[in-house]
């Protein structure tokens, strides 16, 4: 009787370290959670601004103004797009292109062509 | 006492013995029952309950609402929440005033150091320096490392684009609560705007229709035809005829809605859905298109515009006045006043008012930016008023209206309703009908097209893009009077024609003769180029394929062809 006595008193003993074991652990754990998610929010607040201010540096008005500054670019005209058809008719020589070719001339219309494409 | 003392004369009895080990056997049985129960309840205490709710120590106890944030067609953010410090001083903790002051400004460049310095060296505790400071400041600021400052940190609403897509967006005040445009429409939509320690979803971002190149390039042409016409505000609209899409709004002079402030000064407001214009000539397009579907006129019919047509004390006069008979097609790119209200007359007032009534132009009209402003229709509606509405004057619509009509004519003659959300073309279609025949419809666009080929609206043609449209003077009215120097120009281009996919107005508000407009300020030298320069920027953009003359027939000669 003794014995079990002792034994249950052990058990109560063990249970109760354990029990405060565990919850300090949890405790820490809590915090962890908590400081997790204070860095989480911190870094979503971060990439808010971040991708406000890539949305901002990207802005047409802003992009348009340093195109035209340092590349020396316009808007573009309707003559500047070509369907791949087009483009190799163009690649081809003209058939005033092959009459001066036969003839022996210098070819006439290659320069305006390219001007055209310009 | 009494009890110890019982207990103790029990235990000299030994035949008692057995029966007080039965009860201490009972009592060992109770406690280790408690044990159990209470050791479970620990145990339960510990996994499952929280001692303090992190969440609850998270909050702020800002009142600032959170909103979802406004992205383009194309995902470019056009609004988002970002925090931003608030900056206090806490005047007893300062050192050196003098010191903090000149740093402060070298950062807050608008601030006024001298008033800043009175403020603090007045002494206390808490004093706002400068509120809702970008990112950057903040970081300045806290490098600098002077005592007794701090941030507190609230959402504040950012637009990225700044100026440009200002009225289609809107701004919000100062708890971020939507005042207009776009914004105000996210604080009817349920849940979207939360405010804070609400638990809010991962909020989904609300995709407009607009295309911020798009809106872009159309913002920039009018900055320019406002400064080359010397005008005094310009206004256009790009709209997608299937699918009722705004894709481009822009009403000069705007505001930047980061500053909202500059949202309420003189002639800053949505002319597009606030101001009601009388549009001139461009109705035309609409009587033409009436009389047509009634089947009261057709292209080869001709009205007698040889005089002025007097009606009581009024009358009716052409602009360009030609002094014959007109074709229904002369009528429309001569611009003749007279034969458009010869036409009207044919048609009679009651079928041009239900005509007008179905395209929407007598109606408010609702979008997610809230109702426009309503157009004004004549009380009485005679045979005057039908002569002077088939060439645009009295009745005055909005111009989102007038394009939204204008769509139904050249999209096959359905009725869509307009919208600032992106929309598919499929969806727009099952919940529009058919309110003109589809034979009107290919007229018009013959019509439209043939006027930029050989009528008012030549200046507007972009090689390629097959323009067509319709040019619109109005005089404004002054002290109860038509005006002969204060115009409003307007052009309604529709490109590319052989297929119309949109339509771009363009407004200008007293434009001037200038050099290269010769003596004129009609629409035909201002608002017309304008929108010839807006179709080719965005059509690239819009996947519109221009179609030169080079190799094979192109659309034009099919159009002669087929007429």
């Amino acid at each position: 009787m003794r014995v079990f006595n002792l034994l249950l008193v052990g058990c109560v003993v063990a249970l109760v370290y354990a029990i405060y074991g565990l919850k300090y652990e949890s405790r820490a754990l809590e915090q962890r959670v908590a400081e997790t998610r204070l860095s989480i929010r911190a870094e979503r607040n971060a990439v808010a601004v971040l991708r406000a201010e890539w949305s901002h540096l990207n802005r047409p008005k802003r992009i348009e103004r340093l195109a035209r500054k340092h590349l020396g670019l316009k808007p573009l005209k309707a003559k500047q797009i070509l369907t791949a058809r087009q483009y190799e008719t163009l690649r081809r020589p003209s058939p005033a292109e092959v009459a001066a070719r036969l003839l022996g001339q210098p070819a006439p219309l290659k320069r305006r062509r390219q001007a055209a494409l310009r | 006492m009494a009890g110890l003392r019982s207990h103790l004369t029990i235990k000299r009895d030994p035949t008692h013995k057995t029966r007080m080990r039965a009860r201490s056997g009972m009592m060992s049985l109770v406690f280790t029952f408690a044990f159990v129960i209470i050791g479970a309840r620990l145990v339960d205490l510990v996994f499952t309950a929280r001692g303090i709710d992190s969440s609850v120590r998270l909050q702020s106890s800002s009142t600032v609402a959170h909103r979802p944030d406004i992205v383009d067609a194309k995902g470019r953010i056009l609004a988002t929440d970002i925090q931003t410090g608030s900056l206090f001083a806490n005047p007893s903790r300062i050192v050196d005033v003098d010191e903090m002051v000149e740093q402060l400004a070298s950062v807050l460049t608008h601030i006024n150091p001298r008033a800043l310095r009175k403020r603090l060296t007045a002494g206390g505790k808490f004093l706002w320096i400068d509120r809702e400071l970008t990112p950057r400041q903040q970081a300045q600021i806290h490098e600098l490392g002077l005592p007794g400052l701090n941030f507190v940190q609230e959402p504040h609403r950012a637009y990225p684009s700044g100026v440009t897509a200002s009225h289609i967006l809107g701004h919000v005040n100062v708890d971020n609560r939507g005042l207009a445009g776009t914004e105000s429409y996210l604080d009817t939509l349920p849940g979207a705007v939360t405010v804070a320690g609400k638990k809010a979803d991962r909020k989904k971002a609300v995709r407009l229709a607009m295309d911020l190149s798009v809106q872009h390039a159309v913002r920039e042409e009018l900055v320019q035809a406002m400064k080359l016409y010397k005008a005094k505000a310009a206004a256009g609209i790009v709209l997608d005829v299937h699918s009722g899409e705004i894709i481009a709004l822009s009403s000069l002079p705007d505001y930047d809605p980061n500053r909202r402030e500059q949202a309420l000064l003189k002639d800053r407001y949505n002319r597009v859905t606030s101001g009601v214009f009388e549009m001139g000539s461009v109705f035309k397009m609409f009587t033409i298109a009436g009389a047509l579907d009634a089947g009261v006129t057709s292209l080869d019919k001709g009205y007698d515009a040889r005089k002025p047509l007097k009606v009581a004390s009024f009358t009716i006069n052409d602009f360009h006045a030609k002094r014959r008979w007109l074709s229904v097609p002369e009528i429309f790119i001569y611009s003749s006043n007279i034969g458009a209200a010869k036409m009207a007359l044919d048609l009679g007032p009651k079928r041009h008012k239900a005509f007008l009534a179905k395209l929407g132009l007598l109606e408010r009209m609702n979008t997610e930016a809230g109702l426009s402003a309503a157009p004004i229709v004549p009380k009485k509606w005679g045979r005057l008023n039908t002569m002077t509405i088939s060439y645009g004057h009295g009745l005055s619509v909005t111009p989102l209206q007038l394009a939204s009509g204008a769509a139904t004519l050249v999209n096959g003659g359905y009725k869509v309703n307009t919208t600032f959300l992106a929309r598919s073309r499929k969806d727009a279609q099952d919940q529009s009908e058919r309110v003109l025949k589809l034979q009107t419809s290919d007229l018009m666009r013959y019509l439209l097209r043939l006027n930029v080929q050989q009528g008012s609206g030549k200046r507007a043609d972009t090689a390629g893009y097959r323009v067509g449209g319709k040019t619109g003077t109005a005089e404004k009215v002054v002290n109860g009077q038509y005006s002969r120097t204060k115009l409003l120009t307007s052009f309604l281009g529709v490109f590319p024609m052989d297929a119309p996919e949109y339509v771009v107005l363009v407004l200008l508000d007293e434009p001037q003769r200038v050099e290269k407009t010769g003596r004129s300020a009609t629409a035909g030298v201002n608002a017309a180029p304008t929108v010839g320069r807006i179709i080719e920027r965005i059509g690239p953009m819009l996947s519109v394929t221009p179609v030169l003359n080079e190799g094979g027939l192109s659309f034009d000669e099919h159009v002669s062809a087929s007429y």
